[in-house]
């Protein structure tokens, strides 16, 4: 469950570390994925996923670094997934990577040994995730705590751009490529709900795992 | 007690996201059996989509640019974004190039489109009145931003001629368009940016442009024939040492330089284990 949670996670952030109440193994698909999911009367796990629809698409454009050629010891690459039109760049996932909430949502439910039967059940839960995952305010509170987490070096790839979607401007703090901090490709995880990931001490050098 | 609150939870949803429902496009796809790994067909599309997508990126940031010039910002707001602007169209565009070297039909910008540009973003302005730097600024990404557009589209074109072909075939012509793309050293030449120092930047763009499509292709290549694999990641190895070390911080290039000749010979070695890659493919 918990290793569901880390990959939910880099689709958003996780906004509780645990679920308000036990998993469900009856009622529809809908309320299963709720049940593990909500961790208040009013919102979910997973932060920021209307807001991810206004991602503008040339974002991965602007920070990728394949190969490291500017030298600053951090290669950044978009990963293509399978798309039913073409290959396309994925934006959601830890390790696991899709490019569209749908496939997302396919593969999780498989990890869980769920089915998704077709797409006004897909429909159902994209809505009910949408409606209930909180929609992140911007990340900082004053431009010393952005120049603090910029400083430090996290917005090499927590990058600190903003944009606007709906009349509202969102950072979500992540350029979504994937990085290799020595445990394997990983997607940059947004930080845009996670108000103590942004003081919080950096990546271990060698096993990337949040001291 | 669980069912009751999730009836009610869904309840709320069906009502609050109301609002939403009207703008949820469905995909297509099989939702219970979702494989994100790419099809050989699709890893090599991916490079052809990257390269694609990656001019049309700067398309888009061209444009708002233009739609920030003509919205009245201060020149000052102005010329940061068109540097900043700029950064990503230089290198997405060079990282395209071999698609442009390679597919005839794909009509490329223009070298004074991208050398106007660049001047324009180059551009200083200390009085009051800038709005003659501002229109410049305006009109060159609006000129940039519309055969980007164009160049983009023919780019997209590309692809679609390429989807009824079958997987094997693709593959091998994928290796083969590199691999020429590497030897014909085009990438170091044609650098209509040297007077605004530029040249590693596009020249390096260029290659690794060039190089990206293999982290799609490597694992169809690997399965095939291992010794290639190695021998490709290796060759690759080096002259992305090379680019690093030798063009770093520079500003023009030398065309009768040592660098140069380097970066000739890595490339060529690079090309040579894509063309055996390319083999390993052709029916």
């Amino acid at each position: 469950m918990f290793r569901v949670l880390l990959a939910l996670c880099a689709a958003g952030t996780c906004a509780h570390a645990e679920p308000i109440w036990p998993t469900s193994s009856d009622g529809d698909i809908v309320t299963r994925c709720l049940s593990c999911h909500l961790t208040a009367p009013d919102r979910i796990d997973i932060v920021g996923l209307s807001a991810l629809r206004g991602l503008p698409e040339e974002w991965p454009f602007l920070f990728e670094d394949a190969f490291d050629l500017d030298e600053d010891g951090i290669a950044g690459q978009m990963r293509f997934v399978s798309g039913s039109d073409g290959p396309m760049i994925a934006i959601f996932g830890q390790s696991l990577a899709a490019g569209r909430f749908e496939d997302f949502a396919s593969i999780a439910a498989g990890a869980h040994g769920l089915t998704i039967d077709g797409p006004d059940e897909m429909a159902s839960i994209r809505k009910a995730f949408e409606a209930y995952s909180p929609d992140p305010g911007l990340p900082f509170g004053s431009a010393e705590d952005q120049a603090r987490f910029e400083a430090r070096g996290c917005a090499s790839c927590h990058v600190t751009r903003r944009y606007e979607y709906n009349g509202r401007e969102y950072m979500p703090l992540s350029d979504f490529l994937m990085h290799d901090l020595g445990e394997g490709p990983r997607r940059t995880a947004p930080l845009w709900g996670c108000a103590d990931c942004l003081s919080a001490p950096g990546h271990d050098d060698a096993t990337s795992a949040v001291r | 007690m669980r069912k009751m609150l999730a009836a009610t939870l869904l309840a709320a949803v069906a009502t609050s996201s109301a609002a939403q429902e009207a703008t949820i496009v469905l995909p297509a796809g099989n939702f219970g059996n979702y494989n994100p790994t790419l099809s050989a067909k699709e890893a090599v599309l991916a490079n052809w989509e990257m390269a694609a997508s990656g001019v049309r990126a700067g398309e888009i940031l061209g444009k708002q640019v233009v739609t920030l010039a003509e919205g009245g910002a201060g020149y000052k707001k102005l010329s940061a974004q068109a540097d900043f602007a700029l950064e990503t169209i230089v290198a997405r565009y060079s990282a395209a190039a071999w698609l442009f070297h390679v597919a005839p039909n794909a009509t490329p910008v223009r070298d004074e489109t991208l050398v106007s540009m660049v001047a324009a973003a180059s551009g200083h302005c200390d009085t009051d009145d800038c709005a003659d730097a501002t229109k410049a600024i305006r009109d060159a990404f609006a000129a940039a931003s519309a055969e980007l557009l164009e160049a983009s589209s023919a780019a997209r074109a590309e692809i679609t001629a390429r989807q009824g072909d079958v997987d094997a075939a693709l593959l091998s012509e994928q290796l083969g368009i590199v691999a020429d793309y590497l030897d014909s050293g085009a990438w170091g030449q044609d650098l209509v940016l040297s007077d605004f120092g530029m040249d590693a930047d596009v020249m390096a763009n260029r290659i690794v442009g060039a190089l990206s499509l293999w982290r799609n292709i490597e694992p169809y290549v690997g399965l095939t024939d291992k010794e290639v694999d190695t021998a490709i990641n290796t060759a690759s190895t080096n002259l992305l040492r090379l680019l690093r070390r030798e063009t770093r911080g520079m500003e023009r290039l030398d065309p009768d330089g040592q660098v140069l000749v380097d970066l000739k010979a890595a490339a060529g070695a690079l090309a040579a284990e894509y063309r055996r890659a390319s083999a390993l493919f052709a029916s």
